[in-house]
């Protein structure tokens, strides 16, 4: 069987606003081997986008533990978080979130800054990341000249240019129109399949849903059923635990 | 990561310039008031063993001549020399025919004032003619008198008016603001006034500077119990003593230029922290991308420092420009003893200032980024 | 339709940080203006409160200032002897000679000045009446006393009442201090023409002498009087006059310096302002095309940034206003340039410097803002929309 990329560990969390206490996540217990590619969906305020924060390492539970890579990262100092993000995390978020005064190659190459590699060696891996997504011949454009597509495109890129443990994807299609949102759904299918890279996507569409292997419900905090969508049950993913109450 | 501060610096250019500009014009301000002191206290023309004499009362009280043999036995005196200020009026009051007009004693002045270089003949020529005075060369090339010329100059504290021919040039290599002044016989004047025998200051050379205290003090001692006490002090101090008079200048001028500085350093971080916060969720994203909070706060701050250095460089060289073009006329409008430069403390405080300044002002910009919580940024745009 | 004035007052606040920082950049401005502004003022103040347009001043024939000059007693007996010069309640003439020394004393910080010292006549109380004692009393002739002026008793510890001083080769007592409504002579140590002259070995000969007539008029013709007569050969003055150019002499460097730092350092407020005016514009982007969307024109547009651009001004003018009161009545030292002697003043920010400030802050800030201003009436309105 392959082995978990992500376990977490009966997680809760508990957000202070103003005088109220919002209790977001309640109790989640979850394993997502290598490979796998799912999706998480839910009403707003379900929790969908804190549980994805929680896995990128950019929040903490207020209780539970979150294990990438065997790893428990809530044991991490804030200090260490920053470069283990570096090396495990592919982040897309859903407004692209590209730097503008840079172009597509030079976003791209931006996570290798924190690397040692030298600049030719930084230059090969993001011209394949471009290659990858079909935009190599965009290289020196700045995002203002891409369309939407384009740049979330470009963010794929950036997201795995450093050969991250994990994909994590908050609504990568929700400011997309449709052929574009297909574009970026067929290039996360490939880079699961091809390139065997375990993603989590958070998405309220369903057709990005279907795409994906798995399919996790989250209700209040809660994961309330998970279920593999027809077209990928063969696949055989297993080990997840919805806990209900 | 160079490049994306210099990015970020060129995305809003207009903004950039105008902090630039600001940040330029109000370091330029200050060097010239740098520059400005620093002449006004500039005392780079006194010879270290050289003792100034003058009446204790005031400078407006003259001494009896009977000093200058009893001051000239005074152990380490290699030298004395008496000078009388007679100033009057040359041509007009405009500050640009100010320079200081000394009646003097042929026979020793230019030895006491060794610095100052005269052709033999010259001097001798001076000496013989009652009447004649010198002139450094600055002011002879700028007024274009050649030897021989007449010269008349209205007395105004003395009540004689003199004629004088000039008889010699001299120049002074080492400190060429004292070639802006004019020597003539003190006999010449003594017997316009029929009134010999007054001495306004002695000047006199000691052998080594380490002496210089004992002799000022033995001066004094000298004179304690007559009727006219003296004052013995270095030339440095004596020529600090009329900018003393003015009253505190440089409080002043560092008051204002306080107040400058605190005006510009409000316009630089305001502007810094406009930018800034049009870019939280990138510094999430750095953040999210792995980027630590030390490497974040460096690229705010560098922003900030490339502004500052900018500024500073810009301002350096438009203060040397400007203080060049500017040193004539200042002339015209107040009478000065050398001419307004970039001195060194000028240049430290334009390069100081704006990398300080730039320092500062991205600090609380840095820190707040580096500080971000990513998760807060994020949600703000989403 | 106008915007509603209130969104102009709020919008400003909405971004205190800016706003508040662009404030106090031209506050500081308007601070410096009304500093150095107010130290001309105040030295001006000090002079033209010393002449009366009565008086005639005599100097020697070729001087420029009292240090300089010196006549002897019996050009001094037909001076007051002139038939043009008023009389006193005692029926003598109001005349006085003066004999005016300099001397270096200590001001308390440790720095050295020349110090003014005038021995008068009696006649020199009635001819100036706005010198009154303020503590002690008037000296006695013949007793080596003095009296103080309020300015100098402050600045120079030797002068305090009571103490003992050297002047010249005579140890004087100050017996009494003196304030002379703001003029110069607050800078001065009185004390008898004989015991000054002794003191410094003067002999008979006086500096000045001050000559008070009826009117201005009759003093412009008792000058002209003195000035035909060649056996004199002295030189009246209108002692307005005197001092007015003392006063002018010293004021304008100060003048100077202050316009020129004024003017410098508004011009960088202007950019500050701009600075401040363009963020709010682009900040502000879909807020105004909505406001177009709505209805409003341009030229509302316009009006609505130069207005908060002018309320800045206000609100930065007054502040550093209120900031430079405190300097008001300060009390500063320094070298008469013609005489050559300490004079003290105290600056005085006037309503009308004040006001300069205010106005000045307004300028700034509009200038700076209008730019902005114009670029936001300017841009298209999907444009505007189409940002944040």
């Amino acid at each position: 069987m392959a082995s978990n990329v992500v376990e977490i560990d009966n997680v809760t969390k508990r957000y202070r606003r103003d005088d109220f206490e919002i209790e977001v996540l309640s109790g989640v217990s979850l394993a997502v081997p290598e490979g796998a590619f799912i999706a998480l969906m839910g009403p707003s305020g379900s929790g969908k986008s804190t549980l994805l924060n929680l896995l990128a390492g950019i929040d903490r539970p207020t209780s539970g533990a979150v294990r990438i890579a065997g790893q428990d990262i809530t044991r991490l100092s804030e200090g260490d978080m920053a470069p283990w993000r570096h090396r495990h995390i592919g982040f897309i978020f859903q407004f692209y979130n590209l730097i503008p005064v840079l172009t597509a190659f030079e976003n791209v190459e931006l996570p290798l800054t924190l690397t040692r590699l030298s600049k030719a060696q930084r230059k090969v891996k993001v011209e394949t990341a471009l290659k990858v997504v079909g935009l190599a011949n965009r290289m020196d454009h700045y995002p203002r000249q891409l369309s939407g597509g384009q740049e979330q495109r470009v963010a794929i890129a950036r997201a795995v240019v450093t050969d991250p443990t994990l994909l994590l994807a908050d609504e990568p299609t929700g400011d997309l129109d449709a052929k574009s949102a297909e574009d970026v759904l067929d290039l996360l299918v490939q880079l699961n399949k091809e390139f065997g890279k375990t993603i989590v996507m958070v998405t309220h569409d369903p057709r990005a849903a279907e795409r994906a292997h798995t399919l996790l419900q989250l209700e209040k905090g809660r994961l309330v059923s998970s279920a593999a969508p027809a077209a990928h049950a063969a696949a055989g993913i297993s080990g997840i635990t919805g806990v209900a109450g | 990561m160079r490049k994306l501060a210099l990015r970020n610096l060129l995305r809003n250019k207009l903004r950039t310039l105008l902090t630039v500009i600001s940040l330029v014009l109000a370091l330029v301000l200050l060097c010239f008031l740098t520059a400005f002191l620093d002449l006004l206290e500039n005392t780079s023309a006194a010879a270290d063993n050289r003792i100034v004499v003058r009446s204790a009362i005031s400078l407006a009280t003259p001494l009896p001549e009977a000093y200058w043999r009893r001051l000239e036995t005074l152990p380490h005196v290699t030298g004395i020399t008496p000078l009388n200020w007679y100033q009057g009026t040359f041509k007009d009051d405009r500050p640009e025919n100010f320079f200081p007009r000394f009646s003097a004693d042929p026979a020793t002045v230019f030895e006491v004032f060794s610095e100052l270089e005269i052709p033999a003949e010259q001097l001798a020529a001076w000496q013989q003619d009652r009447a004649g005075f010198v002139a450094g060369k600055a002011l002879a090339d700028k007024y274009g008198w050649k030897l021989g010329d007449q010269i008349f100059i209205k007395g105004d504290i003395y009540p004689v008016d003199v004629n004088l021919t000039l008889r010699g040039v001299f120049t002074v290599p080492a400190v060429p603001s004292s070639e802006r002044q004019v020597f003539f016989h003190r006999r010449y004047l003594e017997e316009a006034m029929s009134n010999p025998g007054i001495v306004g200051t002695y000047f006199l050379a000691i052998d080594s500077p380490d002496n210089v205290a004992a002799v000022t003090k033995a001066a004094e001692a000298m004179f304690v119990n007559s009727d006219a006490q003296v004052r013995a002090e270095t030339e440095k101090a004596f020529q600090l003593s009329f900018l003393e008079m003015m009253g505190n200048v440089r409080l002043l001028f560092t008051a204002i230029g306080l107040a400058v500085i605190v005006s510009i350093l409000f316009i630089v971080a305001n502007t810094m922290a406009m930018a800034a916060r049009e870019r939280t969720t990138e510094v999430a994203v750095l953040k999210t991308l792995g980027f630590s909070q030390g490497q974040v706060l460096s690229l705010v701050l560098l922003e900030a420092l490339v502004v500052g250095l900018a500024g500073a460089l810009i301002a350096c060289g438009a203060s040397a420009l400007l203080i060049g073009v500017f040193s004539a006329g200042l002339e015209k409008v107040m009478p000065l003893f050398g001419t307004l430069a970039m001195t060194p403390r000028a240049w430290a405080i334009g390069l100081g200032l704006g990398l300080l300044v730039g320092l500062f002002s991205g600090l609380a910009p840095a820190v707040s980024a580096a500080r971000l919580n990513i998760v807060d940024a994020l949600r703000r745009v989403a | 339709m106008k915007i509603p004035f209130k969104y102009n007052l709020r919008s400003l606040f909405v971004r205190r940080g800016t706003t508040l920082m662009t404030i106090l950049s031209i506050a500081f401005v308007v601070l410096v203006y009304v500093g150095v502004l107010a130290l001309a003022g105040g030295l001006r103040v000090a002079f033209t409160a010393s002449g009366d347009p009565r008086n005639v001043l005599v100097l020697r024939d070729g001087a420029k200032t009292e240090l300089e000059s010196f006549f002897d007693e019996e050009k001094r007996r037909q001076l007051a002897a002139l038939s043009g010069v008023a009389k006193g309640q005692d029926g003598q003439p109001l005349a006085s000679a003066s004999v005016y020394i300099i001397q270096i004393l200590k001001r308390t910080d440790g720095s050295e000045s020349n110090v003014s010292l005038r021995g008068v006549e009696p006649a020199m109380f009635a001819l100036r009446p706005q010198v009154a004692l303020v503590e002690g009393r008037r000296f006695e002739p013949g007793r080596s006393e003095v009296i103080v002026g309020q300015s100098l008793a402050k600045r120079f510890p030797g002068l305090r009442l009571g103490n003992d001083i050297a002047f010249g080769r005579v140890r004087f007592k100050v017996v009494g201090v003196f304030d002379a409504a703001g003029g110069s002579f607050n800078s001065e140590v009185w004390g008898a023409t004989r015991d000054v002259s002794d003191a410094f070995r003067r002999g008979s000969s006086a500096s000045s002498m001050v000559l008070q007539t009826a009117s201005p008029e009759a003093a412009a013709r008792l000058v002209k009087v003195i000035e035909g007569d060649q056996r004199l050969k002295l030189k009246p003055m209108l002692e307005t006059r005197y001092y007015a150019e003392q006063a002018g002499t010293n004021a304008q460097q100060f003048v100077i310096l202050g316009s020129i730092l004024a003017v410098v350092m508004a011009v960088g407020a202007c950019f500050a302002a701009a600075n401040t005016m363009f963020s709010q514009v682009s900040a502000r982007a879909h807020e105004i095309g909505t406001l177009r969307a709505l209805g409003f024109r341009r030229r509302n547009i316009l009006t609505a940034f130069l207005i908060e651009a002018g309320l800045l001004g206000v609100i930065a003018g007054v502040l550093g206003a209120v900031l430079a009161l405190p300097l008001n009545g300060l009390t500063a030292g320094t070298m008469n340039a013609v005489t050559f002697s300490e004079i003290s003043f105290a600056l005085r920010t006037t309503p009308n410097i004040l006001a300069g400030g205010v106005l000045l802050a307004v300028v700034t800030a509009l200038i700076g803002g209008f730019p902005a201003a114009l670029s936001a009436s300017r841009r298209q309105i999907t444009a505007l929309l189409r940002e944040r």
